[in-house]
């Protein structure tokens, strides 16, 4: 099964924006961040790559080294640069390419691509279009361009390093392998059909059940995975809910202080949500107060509730914060728990001011205040984050995307097997054709044109 | 009688009296130039006609208008549908065939075309004008002008036969190779390969005890070929099946080295799916036994094919060999098993249309493009005829006709050829059709016969005939979607009842694979007056709509490529952005459409975007051109 070429056609020309491009246009980018810097990346792709260098009456180093090099413009000198060289197929692109390092300075980048954009044949690359054509020519695959937005957009170590087992072929290895053995599953099934007259051994249909049956079993137990993957490269988000006075603010500040590193401080102090963001167990994680359920003589506001479920909708985790110590927390138990839907944590704050009877199972009992009370709160919410059993860094499933391919292909392989091989081999064939191509569609080997505009539109120019 | 045709077929086989009858249809003035006249239709190989695949083409081929099924029909003597428990895509529809009976019946349909002339004469050369075919020689130098050829020489083409170490120039047993063509197709450049395949001894059934032999007999009553066949008449036999031995293995692996396959006196590549018995024994070692099916060569011949062991073994060791099978231990073996080995055209120099790229006018057909099988053959002859005879008629610009891969088995085959050649003999196999679900044997009516009339190759006969088919089955599919019952109704009547309650159609219904004809008819008695003959075909059609709902975007994106022509000629160098190896192999390949540059081996997804921007350019500055 191959890509028909409309559809390759559409990964290159992005049919959003009607751009008109092709492989002839030359195109550059500016790599880094813009602003001043002390060094600028300006990367050019394409078959006038080596001839950069002389718009700036420089030289081109030879394939595969760099010199250093004043850059002229109108006979005005504007920089010294380091220019590198990188001759086709053996580029990131796969065309050649060339990389000027020159000072990060406004003026110096302008005059750099304005004088680019008047020499002809150059023209301003287009977002995600240097991994584009570098997929395109095979220099990675969907896999590996997935990896590597990855790598850009990593926040934490965990992060980076599921990144980069992805490159590596975390999924890319077993994806290919049930490839080839529902390749050699669907041809003992064709063999049924097409060599019917002829002498084939009993069992070949006996075989063919299974080793479908092992299909399936390798692709379920990879999807069951507590969608660990996902959520270390997605981020989580916990929602701490609760009175004002339960104690919520202290726990967010508690939580803040302690954690290993403050990722970002996002500007989500809004009126009604305070938010930190932090490295859980190696999973970003934003820690929302909502701060909105008041009391008003004596009871919780409508408003409030409103609130609160909004923000929950959005959590991974739903923290219910309550003072232990006053005499109302059960009810607000049962009455917030009622009205929001789902709790998944109970915390059972302020113990220092006087502790319950009875403490839920499953429920913690805490004083904010505490900096051993706020760590073990730490941990608690880390396992809940990714389980126990999935914290090592073999979640091979990272993006929805995978989990819908393999579902998908897990399906078409269970519905296959309902059909009677005897009866009705050609449906169970056509279902095994459908899971090839959901098992082919992860690592980009056909119909791939609605996922691939959407992974090449995320990229920035020049990453 | 004068020397100048329309179209020359050369070559009497399934692909010659196919490409003969098509071109005649269309209405060009042809001949056929073949050495033998009586052996025109003659079944060289196994007598026998269809199978799986290969039943899917006999009734392409038929939908088209040609021979072959109606041929078959008339000389068919064991009739069995192959798969016949599985699901209707994958029924195989399968004739074995009197010899003698097959052959009549083909030149008596070829004598019905007024326009049809037959030559006997073995050809010698080509004749070229102004770079494009303008007729041939004869080996009596005796010329004929045609704007188009067709050649259906099989493995007359450098033909060398082995049997055990002897070896013998021959196109057929007893028939001379074509050695001055092949000389000749050798200097326009085409690329020539060898390939082998082998037949089996064949035996005097009048020595073969049948007695304790398993008989397979044929269905009852038999399923014709032909959708102009209302019943076969000729009577059915059965056939006998057998097995080797340890005794028969253990002759064979002793002697194989004097096998001429083992010997390594032949170089060409035999067919994986159909091996000598030396192959099955060498390669298969841990099976004990090989089943062989004795099969009639016709109703009053005792000759026997024993199908599944094909051998180029010494005749003495054929003999010993036979003798260890049950049944044949006194069996006389009336011809020795050989094989035989033939050049062919890598198919990659042609057309879709099956025109030589390289050579305009001239179109290959059958065995010579690395096929085998008289229905590959057939098939190929039939797309070839229609095609020369509409280039002889409107000129070397006229749009050829073509059948894409979810058009036709016919389209899966020659885009197979056409772009991936052919490194054994080429096959037909259900497997090889992506949109196997779609393209049924049932079917091949509704899915060809209207293209066939557009162009006219279709008689007036098959045109009246197809028309009022058309009619019934739009009636009944009106019919069948529109009877509606509720749930309990159709549980009450002890059918599978829909679980959400919801009312279902007769269509409904009969997309369930436990529900048939009968069920629904008892449901509604007015489905009643639907026809018998076209239950098959709704059903069908209705256990497949599901999944053929789903294959649609997939031919939709497949149809986009197929219509993005690339010029003929084209000077690939001049497109820019190509790495060499792709330019190589798309100055080699030469592809006519951006789909089958695509599925060109080792052509780069960059490469064929490429192409397609440049083609798209090309026609937006030609229209500009023309508006200007």
């Amino acid at each position: 099964m191959t890509l028909h070429s409309t559809q390759i056609e559409s990964l290159i020309f992005h049919p959003a924006k009607n751009l008109f491009m092709t492989f002839v246009d030359t195109i550059f980018a500016v790599a880094t961040p813009p602003g001043r810097s002390a060094i600028a990346v300006i990367r050019i792709s394409g078959p006038r790559a080596g001839l950069t260098p002389r718009l700036f009456a420089a030289n081109c180093p030879i394939a595969g080294q760099f010199c250093l090099a004043r850059l002229r413009v109108d006979d005005q000198v504007i920089d010294e640069a380091m220019i590198l060289f990188m001759a086709a197929p053996k580029s990131s692109t796969g065309e050649d390419v060339c990389e000027i390092h020159c000072h990060g300075s406004t003026a110096v980048i302008q005059l750099i691509l304005d004088t680019l954009t008047r020499a002809g044949g150059y023209r301003l690359a287009n977002a995600g279009e240097f991994t584009r054509r570098a997929f395109i020519n095979g220099k990675i695959d969907l896999l590996g361009v997935e990896g590597l937005a990855d790598v850009i957009e990593a926040e934490t170590p965990n992060q980076l390093y599921q990144a980069w087992s992805q490159i590596d072929g975390a999924l890319r290895g077993p994806v290919s392998k049930w490839r080839a053995d529902l390749i050699s599953v669907a041809a003992q099934l064709e063999a049924l059909i097409d060599f019917a007259d002829e002498d084939l051994p009993d069992h070949v249909e006996a075989t063919l059940r299974k080793h479908t049956h092992a299909l399936i079993n390798d692709i379920a137990t990879i999807l069951d995975d507590d969608r660990a993957g996902e959520l270390i490269r997605d981020g989580v988000v916990v929602a701490l809910v609760g009175r004002v006075n339960a104690g919520k603010s202290t726990i967010l500040n508690g939580l803040a202080g302690r954690a290993a590193a403050i990722v970002s401080d996002e500007a989500g102090t809004t009126r009604d949500v305070v938010s930190v963001r932090l490295d859980l167990k190696g999973v970003p994680t934003s820690i929302l107060d909502t701060a909105g359920l008041r009391d008003r003589a004596g009871t919780i506001e409508a408003e409030g509730i409103r609130r609160s479920i909004e923000a929950a909708k959005h959590a991974n985790i739903v923290v219910l914060v309550v003072d232990a110590s006053s005499s109302h927390w059960q009810q607000d138990v049962s009455y917030i728990t009622g009205r929001m839907g789902r709790v998944d944590l109970l915390v059972l704050n302020k113990k220092d001011h006087g502790k319950p009877a009875v403490v839920p199972a499953d429920a913690m009992l805490i004083s904010a205040q505490n900096g051993h009370d706020i760590a073990k709160l730490m941990t608690r919410l880390g396992s809940m984050i990714i389980p126990q059993n999935h914290a090592q860094n073999n979640n091979i499933i990272t993006r929805l995307r995978h989990r819908q391919s393999l579902r998908d292909a897990h399906d078409a392989l269970l519905a296959g097997l309902r059909h009677d091989f005897h009866k009705a081999p050609e449906l169970a064939a056509e279902d095994f054709r459908q899971a090839a191509m959901a098992l082919g569609r992860i690592t980009g080997e056909i119909d791939v044109e609605e996922l691939l505009g959407q992974i090449f539109s995320s990229f920035c120019i020049g990453k | 009688m004068s020397n100048c045709y329309d179209v020359i077929i050369v070559g009497g086989g399934h692909a010659g009296c196919e490409a003969a009858s098509a071109a005649a249809r269309m209405g060009a003035s042809v001949a056929l130039v073949t050495m033998r006249r009586d052996r025109i239709g003659e079944m060289s190989c196994n007598p026998a006609i269809g199978g799986l695949g290969k039943g899917h083409l006999v009734r392409e081929i038929d939908a088209l208008d040609g021979i072959m099924a109606r041929a078959i029909d008339r000389a068919g003597i064991q009739f069995r549908m192959l798969n016949k428990s599985r699901g209707p895509a994958v029924h195989g529809p399968r004739a074995q065939a009197d010899r003698a009976l097959y052959r009549h019946a083909v030149q008596d349909i070829l004598a019905g075309h007024q326009n049809l002339n037959i030559i006997e004469a073995a050809v010698s050369d080509l004749l070229i004008e102004a770079g494009r075919i303008s007729g041939l020689i004869t080996e009596t130098s005796d010329h004929y002008l045609a704007n188009a050829i067709v050649l259906t020489t099989g493995t007359f083409l450098g033909g060398v036969i082995h049997l055990g170490d002897e070896r013998t120039a021959a196109g057929r047993l007893g028939e001379a190779p074509s050695n001055v063509l092949a000389a000749r197709l050798a200097t326009y450049n085409l690329p020539l390969g060898r390939l082998k395949t082998g037949t089996p001894a064949r035996l005097d059934g009048r020595t073969i005890d049948w007695s304790g032999l398993d008989m397979q007999p044929a269905d009852d009553p038999p399923i014709p070929f032909s959708t102009m066949t209302d019943r076969i008449t000729v009577p059915q036999i059965s056939c006998g099946i057998t097995r080797t031995t340890a005794k028969t293995h253990e002759i064979i692996a002793k002697s194989i080295h004097l096998s001429a396959v083992y010997n390594g006196e032949i170089c060409g590549k035999g067919p994986r799916y159909c091996p000598s018995i030396e192959d099955k024994v060498h390669r298969f070692a841990d099976k004990s036994s090989h089943h062989i099916f004795l099969e009639p060569e016709g109703l009053d011949d005792p000759t026997i094919y024993p199908n599944g062991i094909s051998t180029s073994l010494p005749r003495h060791v054929q003999d010993a060999m036979v003798a260890t099978i049950p049944g044949l231990e006194k069996a006389k073996i009336l011809q020795y098993g050989y094989a035989i080995e033939y050049s062919f055209v890598d198919p990659r120099a042609l057309r879709r249309s099956l025109e030589v790229k390289t050579m305009p006018g001239l179109y290959l057909a059958g065995q010579i493009n690395g096929t085998t099988g008289y229905e590959e053959a057939a098939a190929q002859g039939l797309i070839a005829g229609i095609n020369a005879a509409k280039v002889a008629a409107g000129g070397a610009d006229a749009a050829p006709f073509v059948l894409d891969r979810a058009d036709a088995y016919i389209g899966v085959m020659i885009d197979d050829l056409v772009s991936k050649g052919a490194s054994e003999p080429y096959r037909m196999f259900t497997s090889r059709a992506e949109y196997r679900l779609t393209l049924r044997a049932d079917n091949a009516d509704q899915r060809l016969t209207d293209r066939g009339i557009e162009i006219g190759c279709v008689g007036v006969e098959r045109r009246r005939r197809w028309g009022d088919k058309k009619q019934r089955l739009i009636m009944a599919r009106d019919l069948l979607a529109t009877v509606k019952e509720s749930a309990k109704n159709i549980a009450a009547s002890g059918l599978p009842a829909p679980r959400d309650g919801a009312k279902r159609s007769a269509a409904d219904l009969l997309s369930i694979e436990s529900v048939g004809f009968a069920d629904i008819q008892s449901l509604w008695p007015e489905l009643t007056a639907i026809p018998d003959y076209l239950h098959a075909q709704l059903a069908a059609d209705c256990r497949y709509n599901h999944y053929v709902g789903r294959q649609q975007s997939d031919i939709d994106a497949l149809r986009r490529d197929e219509a993005v022509l690339i010029p003929p000629h084209m000077d690939f160098t001049i497109v820019g952005g190509l790495s060499a190896e792709s330019c190589d192999i798309l100055q080699k390949y030469q592809p006519e459409t951006i789909g089958q540059a695509n599925r060109l081996p080792g052509l780069t997804p960059a490469a064929v975007v490429s192409v397609l921007r440049y083609v798209k350019r090309q026609q937006t500055v030609a229209k500009a051109a023309v508006r200007s």
